[in-house]
């Protein structure tokens, strides 16, 4: 249900280890001479690495703001990548329903509906918990949820009570069809809930 | 590095790497902070913190060819190859897909419909369900993206017969769940003595 | 005789005195037309807010904004599950600026709505509902 940060991580360690590659190839290649063998004008294998005076290089001003600047870079770098990798829900705030702003607004929190949506599955006979999460807009809903089942539930009742109860409920709900849904399940030991509420459709007499 | 707000991701996903960036990510946070701190310490002492010494003195004596150099080359491309390999290896899924009948993928109101059962669950269905095959004693599950290894234990001398059964039974139900492709049964089974 | 009834009129007017209407009437009118509806609920029970329960019999909270005779209100309310929500706020909000302007003559201009619950019809807690 939650978001993870895949894809940048790998393009981000494909970035990292073609560049960690590549200067261990370099620096491999000069160690061995082969660089200087191929094009006379690198650096020989004999010769030091440092050529200039260090002390007079990193002496300067300008040498301090760039070590100053890169740091901070690098150091930013690093963190927003660190926090990244927290699973984000990115939940949709909240939906406007209105027309025509001028005569009200209309609005409603997705977790609203998310709840509704909620209390609605759990009443599904085998459903244990679940928990539902809205995403886009009011005119494009995403609908992201997470059903957990009795391990003797019968699972195809349970995704065809929700396609066919659950998920036009909400479409009927927004007035629109759902962009996209997922259900994800879960099973677990224990027993379902359900059996609080019964459906009656008959007279009740007093 | 934002993520697109609002994308849905799809809910059975590849492995997301989230080690090896972790552990990166960590050692970039420490580089930075290192070099931000040095070139404090510079500006407010007006000298470079002694800990950048020692490697300025093994920098200044080093040629090319010495081995030291040979060793962070290799180093390096090790290094490169195994972050290339952690990116790109792709891993198998976390969760496995299923259908609903009548309705393939696409269902009114629901749009693109995406349904998952993670293997975590598919483990524990089919190791439940195998404790209602007459003859066991109890067992286990363990599932990855394409099969189900279950580890049953029984009372029973005879296992072959009682291994075949377990094996039709689950993969009846996890036909049943509406796995789609239902993966392949694997069961060892063990006599209690 | 026109002109004298006229002035008659107008001096009756002065003497009448004038009526306020509090920002308080309107909230509870605006509140009861709202609960009016089969579909509205508000909270209730609770203390400052904590432990409220959603309640259909319950009556919807309004707030009032006067100016002059115009007022802007705004409604948090729950609402029956399932129920076209942008078609039932609407109808909600026609009927509430009629029956205030009705009752008050006050000119209702805008009413924002906040949906703060969402219920199926048959999960009422507490009194039976009576249709």
């Amino acid at each position: 249900m939650r978001q993870h940060a895949g894809a940048l991580n790998r393009v981000c360690l494909v970035i990292l280890g073609i560049l960690a590659l590549a200067g261990g190839v370099l620096i491999l290649l000069i160690a061995s001479g082969m660089l200087h063998a191929m094009s006379p004008a690198t650096v020989a294998a004999e010769s030091p690495v440092v050529t200039g005076d260090l002390h007079a290089v990193f002496g300067t001003a300008s040498a301090v703001a760039i070590v100053l600047v890169s740091g901070v870079v690098v150091g930013a770098l690093g963190l927003s990548w660190i926090l990244a990798q927290i699973p984000r829900r990115n939940a949709a705030d909240r939906y406007r329903l209105h027309q025509d702003p001028a005569s009200g607004t209309t609005l409603c929190d997705a977790s609203v509906l998310a709840s509704a949506v909620e209390n609605q599955i759990n009443t599904l006979p085998g459903v244990v918990g679940s928990s539902a999460l809205l995403r886009g807009t009011a005119m494009e809903p995403d609908l992201a949820i997470k059903v957990t089942v009795n391990n003797r539930a019968d699972i195809q009742d349970v995704l065809q009570r929700i396609n066919t109860r659950v998920i036009p409920d909400l479409s009927m709900a927004l007035e629109t069809p759902l962009r996209r849904t997922g259900i994800q399940l879960e099973v677990s030991g224990r027993n379902a809930i359900s059996g609080t509420t019964v459906e009656t459709t008959g007279t009740v007499v007093y | 590095m934002s993520r697109n707000e609002g994308k849905t991701t799809q809910l059975r996903h590849r492995p997301s790497r989230v080690v090896p960036a972790l552990i990166l990510g960590t050692l970039l946070l420490a580089a930075g902070v290192g070099l931000a701190w040095a070139a404090v310490a510079r500006l407010a002492t007006g000298s470079w913190p002694a800990f950048l010494a020692g490697p300025r003195d093994w920098l200044t004596g080093l040629t090319w060819n010495d081995p030291g150099v040979w060793a962070v080359g290799a180093a390096a491309a090790i290094l490169g190859l195994v972050l290339l390999a952690a990116a790109l290896v792709p891993g198998s899924y976390n969760a496995l897909r299923l259908q609903v009948p009548g309705n393939e993928g696409e269902v009114p109101a629901a749009g693109t419909q995406e349904i998952v059962m993670t293997r975590r669950a598919v483990a524990r269905y089919a190791a439940a369900h195998c404790e209602y095959v007459d003859g066991v004693g109890s067992a286990s599950a363990t599932a990855s993206a394409r099969a189900v290894h279950l580890n049953v234990t029984t009372a029973l001398h005879e296992t072959r017969e009682l291994r075949d059964r377990v094996i039709a039974e689950i993969r009846a139900q996890l036909a049943g769940a509406g796995l789609n492709p239902v993966p392949k049964i694997t069961a060892s089974v063990r006599s209690k003595e | 005789m026109n002109a004298t009834a006229e002035h008659a009129g107008s001096r009756d007017l002065d003497s009448r005195g004038r009526t306020v209407i509090d920002r308080k009437v309107l909230e509870k009118i605006a509140s009861q037309v709202a609960s009016e509806e089969s579909f509205a609920g508000g909270s209730s029970g609770g203390f400052l807010g904590i432990g409220a329960q959603s309640d259909f019999s319950a009556r919807p909270k309004v707030a009032v904004e006067l100016s002059g005779n115009i007022a802007a209100l705004s409604v948090e309310i729950g609402l029956l599950y399932p129920v076209p929500l942008r078609q039932v706020t609407d109808q909600l909000r026609r009927r509430i600026s009629e029956r205030v302007t009705a009752l008050t003559g006050v000119d209702v201009r805008q009413i924002d709505i906040t949906v703060s619950w969402l219920k199926p019809a048959g999960e009422s807690t507490g009194r039976r509902r009576l249709l």
